[in-house]
């Protein structure tokens, strides 16, 4: 079970691709761990031997309507339709709290990588990105995205300590540094 | 007898007289002698101190003579160093007065000329700022035009571009 569990955490993780959606979901998350309404209420369909998988998976996904967050609820519904439900069969042992803690410690393994770009960016383009991103640095990483439209366009992108400026704003600021720089050396050589 | 005895008394008295006379010309002739003697003596110790007073005085006079002529000496020496200074003093006041004036003349043609090297770089500092200016006005507009020119889908593309270019520089990373 305990690779189950990390598994489930991992997949979860896959689903999620910003910072700020990682925030929303790691809260849920502790929310519901520490909820114990919801965790007794989830024992109690499970523990249902009238229902059937559909009801349960459900009546389960019901608990989860109150957390607006897509990404938690399309997670669990793909969860709960395989009638994979031992999150929360066990009486003695508490899977789903130990789901959590797992999604919290391999959260830590992540690599926030920021990006300032001048437009909003669908979730797709943002997975598209973060898949690109994670290719090439070879760890799972999570964009920390931010607009600026007074970048003009392009990414500035962060990965550490490292800062990668493709911004026009930045091609801009070459360039005129470029003509003033040229236009001095002219006068120079050729005089007023 | 008679006359005889008044002759004889007259005689005699007449020789007391003449002895008394006699007697007190000569004291009074000694005397006189003394005093002429006393007068002498007195006048060569006069005449011997006024000769020794006239040559006491005639050495002093020389003395006085000998010491006035040193001091005209000194005097006209210190009149002639005062004249050598005097005039040392005023061939320094010229030359000082010269180059005075030659470093006065010197510096204001400094300042004529550093106020004119000053003049022509504060125009060529004017002309490289308004031209400064004049390509970050330009650069302004052109960032303007390319923002808004830009559609969605080409910021799209410049993101994807940056991405990549992140890729080419995975040895850094």
């Amino acid at each position: 079970m305990q690779k189950g569990v990390e598994k489930l955490a991992q997949q979860l993780l896959n689903e999620i691709w910003s910072t700020t959606e990682l925030k929303k979901v790691s809260l849920a998350l502790e929310g519901l761990s520490h909820a114990s309404g919801f965790k007794s209420s989830a024992l109690a369909i499970v523990s249902n031997s009238r229902l059937s998988d559909e009801v349960k998976a459900t009546q389960l996904l019901n608990l989860f309507n109150d957390i607006e967050i897509p990404v938690l609820q399309s997670f669990f519904a793909g969860v709960f339709s395989e009638g994979e439900f031992w999150l929360f069969s066990s009486k003695q042992f508490d899977y789903f709290d130990e789901f959590v803690r797992s999604f919290q410690i391999t959260t830590e393994k992540l690599q926030v990588v920021q990006l300032v770009v001048a437009v909003e960016l669908f979730p797709r383009e943002q997975m598209v990105i973060a898949k690109q991103l994670s290719d090439s640095l070879e760890r799972q990483v999570m964009l920390d995205l931010k607009v600026n439209p007074s970048i003009v366009g392009g990414a500035q992108i962060r990965v550490g300590n490292l800062v990668f400026d493709y911004t026009l704003r930045s091609k801009f600021n070459q360039f005129e540094r470029q003509w003033i720089n040229r236009m001095a050396r002219t006068t120079e050589f050729v005089g007023e | 007898m008679v006359f005889d005895t008044l002759f004889i008394y007259t005689i005699t008295t007449i020789i007391y007289i003449g002895i008394l006379f006699f007697f007190f010309w000569r004291r009074n002739k000694k005397q006189e002698d003394q005093l002429n003697s006393f007068l002498k003596e007195a006048k060569e110790k006069l005449e011997l101190h006024k000769k020794e007073a006239k040559v006491q005085a005639s050495g002093k006079v020389a003395k006085a003579f000998e010491l006035i002529k040193r001091l005209q000496g000194v005097a006209e020496d210190l009149e002639g160093q005062v004249q050598t200074e005097y005039e040392k003093v005023l061939e320094e006041a010229a030359n000082q007065k010269k180059d005075i004036i030659a470093e006065a003349r010197r510096q204001s043609k400094e300042i004529l000329e550093g106020a004119d090297g000053e003049l022509a770089q504060y125009k060529e500092e004017r002309k490289r700022e308004i031209e400064k200016n004049l390509v970050k006005l330009v650069m302004s507009v052109t960032e303007k035009v390319v923002g808004r020119s830009l559609t969605r889908e080409d910021q799209v593309d410049l993101i994807r571009d940056a991405v990549e270019e992140v890729k080419k520089e995975k040895g850094h990373l």
